[in-house]
């Protein structure tokens, strides 16, 4: 995948390299021939000085005035040499000692620029010109040790790479900071986007910047698009049942008339057929809450929503004394919606009432997952029913009332937890034990 | 025994209200929040059947209102929303039961009888006394021996609340109050003819007049 702080990176670093690279390079390149070309100046000045010097005989001999020469050309390998020719009579300065450097004899008006190893190795720069004074052809070649000249642009080129190569420390850093900087707005779409997955937030936070902000905005808008449109269909949806519930509660009222005290089997029928009417909507609405929903997963506090619901219970089954114990180990980590857990313990507590003889138990505890364990003291179920409740329990169509529409239920929520359902015998109580296992987050 | 009944659906309430009278209850229909609230408060019902989806005031905002208030009137809650949250919701608010819709009116019945014996303190069960017990749903006595007496609406509201509150001094005005509906005529001394025909097809001895107070249930104490 491409990662754009990755690029971003790389991209300004390598194009600060190349860029101070070229620079470097110009910069020697440049400085090194201006030098260069300010030494041949010199030496052709100097070529013209030894010129302005040079007496011919009348035998055509020469002779340099010492008056023209410069003391340096006295001193051997002082690194300043010339070497003058007229005539075939060839006249090199005294510095030059007895070495030898190769001569270019020039025509006149001609110049050469060359490079070439002095005595004691010393590269040297000779500047040649051929000149013409009364009426010979004199060539002077004269040279420059370019040593200290190189060693100089050394020392300059090392304290320049230094320089460049701490401003190009200072500006990577710095533009590794631009580019965290720039991009920290994505770093908290990113958080925000984790906390809409569990639901700690409905929307994105918008920070920017400019080009980002118009995206988070779309976004925003569709996800409350989607979350209006969730709310309101499961609201109609709501609607729906209520009227529709309301509507079988009359149905019944009809078949509760005096007319049909005479057809007992009459009333009955409709009698079940609301009843399955009935368990479809609670079964369809519950549903329709569990689809397309983020579970918002906030921490809910089991022994609050427990005992209330044990109360709860309680009070249903006032009538049949009932004994509901239960036991939660402390610090168990449920993190879900609060209906969600009532619906789904109410409906196995519910069961396990309904059926026990006097006693049921929950039992909440945290191993490698959450467990919810509810049993009861009634007949349970035999071996084999014990797959056949899954299956039939969960099919919400059983005209007999209580057929299982509540495991139903508990198990549409379990599974939308990525949970499951466990059936057994309870080995305490004898009666039905149903565990939920549940991931821990 | 007088019920409040608050309900706004148009056709369930009147249908439902008639259902109860014709079990042996004096019931008065409220359909509106804020009417039913005052009416609860001012009326010694025995018991309140709430509708939670009401118009004006929610059913839970009233029960909670009423609870506040210290009302301690027997309310069941009956409802569309079949959801354990709602469940634990209307039981926290002070509810005594909680039906849900669909329902079948002996289920209703049944709960209001057990909410009804079960406030009174009187063992749930038939209402029995030594020589005879009471049919609700018939609304006849039976005697030990078998024998057989009909009631009439009026005796039969009667007899069931001296049952439910044995060993009370109930005055006229507490049994017209518990017997008659809000808008229907009111004599208190009606009561007295009821009372003694009572007392002809049960035994003189049962209800006894305490003079310038009211009649007390029960056997005369040795």
């Amino acid at each position: 995948m491409i990662s754009l702080k990755r690029q971003l990176s790389w991209g300004l670093a390598f194009s600060l390299i190349a860029l101070l690279t070229l620079q470097w390079l110009v910069v020697t390149y440049v400085i090194n021939n201006v030098i260069e070309n300010q030494l041949a100046e010199r030496l052709e000045r100097q070529g013209e000085s030894l010129l302005a010097g040079i007496e011919f005989d009348t035998a055509g001999r020469f002779l340099v005035d010492t008056k023209y020469v410069n003391a340096i050309y006295q001193r051997p390998f002082s690194g300043h040499y010339y070497m003058i020719q007229a005539n075939q009579q060839l006249q090199a300065s005294r510095s030059l000692w007895d070495a030898d450097i190769a001569f270019k004899s020039l025509n006149k008006g001609m110049q050469t620029r060359s490079y070439v190893n002095g005595p004691e190795q010393q590269p040297l720069l000779v500047v040649a010109h051929g000149y013409q004074k009364q009426g010979h052809i004199v060539t002077i070649n004269v040279a420059e040790n370019l040593a200290p000249l190189k060693d100089s642009m050394v020392q300059f080129q090392m304290l320049y790479a230094g320089i460049s190569l701490l401003g190009l420390g200072a500006l990577l850093l710095i533009q590794r900071l631009i580019v965290l900087n720039a991009l920290r707005p994505l770093q908290q779409v990113k958080e925000s986007i984790a906390k809409l997955v569990t639901g700690e937030t409905s929307q994105i936070i918008n920070n920017g910047p400019e080009e980002i902000s118009p995206l988070i905005e779309e976004l925003n808008r569709l996800l409350s698009a989607v979350q209006n449109k969730t709310k309101r269909s499961r609201e109609s949806l709501g609607n729906l049942a209520h009227a529709l519930k309301t509507k079988l509660t009359l149905l019944n009222q009809i078949a509760e008339r005096q007319e049909i005290n005479a057809q007992p089997k009459i009333r009955k029928d409709i009698y079940a057929t609301t009843a399955t009417i009935s368990q479809h909507i609670e079964r369809e609405l519950k549903k329709a809450r569990l689809i397309g929903d983020i579970h918002p997963m906030q921490r809910v506090d089991l022994t609050t929503e427990v005992a209330q619901l044990i109360t709860t219970l309680k009070q249903i089954y006032i009538g049949k004394d009932v004994n509901i114990a239960w036991e939660i180990a402390p610090n168990v980590p449920f993190y879900g919606d609060r209906e969600d857990l009532l619906e789904m313990l109410g409906n196995l507590l519910d069961n396990a009432c309904k059926w026990c003889k006097s006693n049921v138990l929950l039992t909440i505890t945290k191993e490698e997952s959450i467990h919810f364990i509810i049993e009861d003291d009634g007949p349970g179920c035999a071996e084999q029913s014990l797959e056949t409740l899954i299956q039939r329990g969960f099919r919400a169509d059983e005209s007999k009332p209580g057929s299982g529409l509540g495991l139903a239920i508990a198990n549409d929520i379990v599974n939308s937890y990525g949970g499951h359902l466990i059936f057994a015998e309870s080995a305490t109580l004898g009666g039905l034990r149903v565990e939920i296992r549940f991931p821990l987050r | 025994m007088r019920l409040l009944l608050i309900e706004d659906d148009e056709a369930i309430g009147p249908q439902l209200q008639t259902a109860l009278k014709k079990a042996g209850y004096a019931v008065d229909l409220a359909t509106d929040g804020i009417a039913a609230e005052y009416q609860a408060e001012l009326e010694p019902y025995d018991l309140i059947i709430l509708d939670l989806g009401l118009p004006n005031r929610s059913g839970l905002d009233v029960l909670n209102n009423l609870r506040n208030r210290n009302c301690v009137t027997p309310v069941i809650i009956l409802t569309a929303r079949g959801g354990w949250q709602d469940k634990v919701t209307g039981f926290n608010a002070g509810a005594d039961d909680y039906v849900s819709k669909p329902f079948q009116i002996e289920e209703l019945l049944a709960r209001i009888t057990a909410v009804l014996k079960r406030t009174a303190g009187v063992v749930t069960g038939d209402l029995q006394h030594a020589d005879f017990k009471l049919d609700e749903q018939a609304q006849t006595v039976i005697f030990s021996n078998g024998e057989q007496s009909n009631l009439t609406g009026i005796e039969f509201r009667l007899l069931r609340y001296f049952m439910l509150h044995p060993g009370h001094v109930l005055s006229k005005t507490v049994l017209t109050e518990h017997v008659y509906e809000y808008d229907e005529d009111k004599d208190s001394n009606v009561i007295e003819v009821y009372i003694n025909r009572l007392r002809h097809k049960i035994g003189t001895d049962l209800i006894q007049t305490k003079r310038g107070q009211g009649y007390v249930f029960g056997n005369k104490p040795q």
